[in-house]
């Protein structure tokens, strides 16, 4: 047996999910944030990875929950950003430099203020040259008819994110468009099923064995092009007494395609259903009818019968 | 809900979290959510509203607002795939029990359901599988199992606490050394 290392990953989460193993010893939701988020310790982490080891739906849902992660943190740097400078302007000049600035005001500290008064305009005037300088070589730049050849970093690192966000812009786009487009086709469906149906086929299916049918032939069910639904009218030998009834829709090679549960017998002991054309292409099918007594199921009737 | 609250501010402080990142809560919903589950997305978006709005209404301190965010768009979304996951698992049950009358789960036409030779098959092979992981050195088993459950080196590394380099070198070895046991036992498989 030779296997892709992808087939045999597919094969291990089949077979480690949840269905196969029962769901009461997985992990509860907020010890996967916990690890997904790094606030877990590392005893925590060892259990959580123990868990993910033998549990694919967890192990895909901590990959999930670790996909949400960068979102929180755009979050908040977009929290954090006004909140923090608000404080700052709060709490600091009030609590550090207004009573430096008083004690250098009084007497005693008055040769200092002065010194200081002297720094700061001399690095004010420092820096106003230096911008002026800056301005002086902007204008040289831009009136230069030369081409620009060499991008700076940051021209090009802003010119990278605007091209990143225009991408995702276009993503997003695209995302929605597909929604669209899929919900337009949902509707259509909906509104198609909703319309009402002429001249729906209405066909009586005897049982396989029946001595009324011969055994083993199929119905024939012609259904009109255009047609959603058919209706069957299911009879069966005897009156059977069962609690409820199920039917069960296979193909032509025994592969079971539908449940209905919940039949219920007519006065005339017989059954009605209605199928739906697009879920059954032109074939063979077998229907078989169950019947529930004191918890076991009993094959009442079983009937065969192709679509054209 | 808002007529009934007894603080306004806390109305307030709700109202102004949704106005200000009620787009982000949807969007990061929306992105991460699994296609293929049938999931209402609006369902999931209210119900992480609704937790919201019992915590500011419980007046529980929210020191972190993103951290919060974080914390309830993934237990809403976690929640709403738990459920709809737990209800077709029943369904799938009670149709393997028999198809009794309860559920009614109409099974897609499409999807061939595999043989019982098949199932024993891989059944087989993947107890092959976890025979032989169990038989590798813990490093190499914690490593290699994640990735088999899909996990990339990064996921793997942040888990265990490892570098990225290391979680990726003991998947490649751990690899390695599964091939060579299953080799033994007659499955081969291509290490990428």
């Amino acid at each position: 047996m030779k296997l892709s290392s992808e087939e045999l990953r597919c094969l291990y989460q089949q077979e480690t999910g949840r269905p196969a193993r029962g769901r009461a010893e997985c992990l509860a939701a907020d010890m996967l944030l916990r690890a997904a988020a790094g606030e877990s310790s590392q005893a925590e982490r060892d259990q959580v990875a123990r868990h993910l080891l033998g549990c694919a739906d967890c192990a895909r849902e901590y990959r999930l929950v670790r996909e949400f992660k960068p979102w929180a943190d755009r979050v908040a740097a977009a929290a954090g950003g006004p909140e923090l400078s608000a404080e700052k302007e709060l709490a600091a000049p009030q609590s550090r430099w207004w009573p430096r600035l008083g004690s250098m005001l009084s007497p005693r500290g008055a040769p200092y203020a002065l010194a200081a008064a002297l720094l700061i305009v001399s690095l004010a005037l420092g820096g106003w040259v230096i911008s002026l300088r800056r301005e002086n070589n902007l204008l040289k730049m831009t009136s230069d008819p030369a081409p620009v050849t060499e991008e700076t970093s940051s021209e090009r690192a802003r010119r990278e994110e605007s091209d990143r966000r225009a991408q995702q812009v276009a993503e997003a786009t695209r995302r929605a468009e597909q929604d669209q487009a899929q919900i337009a086709e949902l509707r259509r469906t909906i509104d198609e099923l909703s319309r009402p149906q002429p001249n729906a086929p209405i066909t009586d299916l005897e049982p396989r064995d029946s001595t009324r049918a011969g055994s083993g032939v199929a119905t024939a069910i012609d259904v009109e092009p255009g047609a959603d639904f058919f209706t069957l009218i299911l009879h069966v030998d005897g009156e059977p007494s069962h609690a409820s009834f199920t039917l069960e829709v296979g193909d032509g090679r025994g592969r079971r395609l539908w449940l209905v549960p919940g039949l219920r017998k007519s006065q005339l002991n017989t059954f009605t259903v209605a199928l739906p054309r697009r879920q059954l292409p032109a074939g063979q099918y077998r229907l078989k009818l169950y019947g529930l007594r004191a918890g076991r199921r009993e094959r009442v009737a079983e009937y065969q019968m192709r679509v054209n | 809900m808002a007529r009934n609250s007894p603080i306004p501010d806390v109305e307030a402080r709700f109202n102004e979290i949704v106005e200000q990142y009620g787009a982000f809560l949807r969007q990061v919903i929306v992105r991460h959510c699994p296609k293929d589950l049938g999931l209402q997305y609006s369902d999931i978006e209210q119900n992480a509203r609704m937790r919201l709005w019992h915590a500011l209404r419980s007046e529980r301190e929210i020191a972190n607002l993103a951290s919060y965010l974080y914390r309830i768009a993934a237990t809403a979304t976690l929640d709403a795939i738990r459920q709809v996951k737990s209800k077709r698992e029943e369904q799938l049950a009670l149709a393997e029990e028999g198809g009794e009358d309860e559920g009614g789960m109409p099974l897609p036409p499409a999807d061939p359901a595999p043989s019982p030779e098949r199932l024993a098959a891989r059944r087989q092979l993947v107890r092959k599988v976890q025979a032989a992981l169990a038989r590798l050195p813990e490093n190499r088993r914690s490593a290699v199992g994640l990735y088999l459950e899909g996990l990339t080196s990064q996921e793997i590394a942040d888990l265990l606490g490892w570098s990225e380099p290391k979680a990726r070198n003991h998947v490649y070895r751990g690899l390695r050394e599964l091939r060579g046991q299953l080799r033994a036992e007659g499955v081969d498989y291509e290490i990428e």
